[in-house]
């Protein structure tokens, strides 16, 4: 875990939810980003290769020691009393040690969850949400 | 799929390729009411073209399904959470269009589940994108 970011507190309100999560990502804040998820979540960081758990955790660790730069657009929002479907355009930069930029972009699929203590949290997290 | 499926008694299953058979069954047996047992009072559909829930989602689907539109899909993806499911699905769409010619639509659906308290999965969430506009058969 690397620095905390005390602003960055889960919300009651999905449609906050994207703006937390690209901000705790640009922190570069692993702890705060793995609460952002429930325990058993799900992310389709590379297609085809669902992560979960210990290997979930060591994958977001490894990718945010990259600081890489996440910017999100919520295009659609479907929110039921305890789930949450949001269809987001993404793009992430990150600069290699020569100094040059790579740019990701990606369609996510995020699925949300509601918590017992009210607070949503991504249970499955899929970026290339529209890629076959 | 060799089992018959029971519309009375419909359940989707945690099983992706079983969701499908049982979401297909609903769907082309054409009875509106059966289709909308799937979903969960509070679902959000977007069969219809845009985001209905509750009665209005009942009543969109079952003015749809009394026109005999008749689907099918593959799964291409499933991912699921111990109570929760990102189901993407081809599916492949015939339906009558405002003439009453039959035309097709494919397309790609983003489908999330549920498990209740009651133990069954159920609809949340569906989200049909097409791929083009209706095709003339």
């Amino acid at each position: 875990m690397t620095t905390s970011t005390p602003d960055i507190e889960l919300t009651s309100d999905a449609a906050k939810q994207t703006e937390i999560y690209v901000r705790a990502f640009n922190a570069g804040d692993a702890g705060k980003l793995n609460q952002l998820y429930t325990d058993d979540a799900v992310s389709i960081w590379e297609p085809g290769r669902p992560l979960t758990g210990q290997a979930h955790r060591d994958a977001l660790a490894e990718f945010l020691a990259q600081r890489p730069v996440m910017a999100a657009t919520v295009r659609h929002s479907y929110v039921t009393g305890d789930t949450t479907l949001l269809v987001v355009d993404w793009t992430i930069t990150t600069e290699e040690a020569s100094g040059e930029k790579q740019e990701l972009a990606g369609v996510g699929l995020d699925v949300l969850r509601l918590g017992p203590d009210g607070k949503w949290r991504y249970a499955i997290d899929n970026p290339f949400g529209e890629e076959s | 799929m060799t089992s018959t499926i029971d519309l009375q008694n419909l359940d989707l299953t945690g099983d992706p390729d079983v969701q499908n058979d049982v979401f297909l069954a609903a769907f082309n047996s054409g009875d509106g009411a059966i289709f909308d047992s799937l979903y969960r009072d509070d679902a959000i559909s977007n069969l219809s073209g845009g985001p209905l829930t509750g009665a209005e989602r009942t009543a969109a689907i079952k003015a749809f399904l009394a026109t005999g539109p008749t689907l099918k899909s593959t799964v291409k993806h499933a991912y699921s959470t111990s109570d929760t499911s990102l189901i993407i699905v081809d599916y492949d769409l015939v339906l009558s269009d405002e003439d009453g010619k039959r035309v097709r639509i494919q397309g790609t659906c983003t489908d999330v589940l549920r498990l209740g308290a009651d133990g069954k999965w159920m609809m949340a969430i569906d989200r049909p994108v097409a791929d083009s506009l209706p095709q003339p058969i």
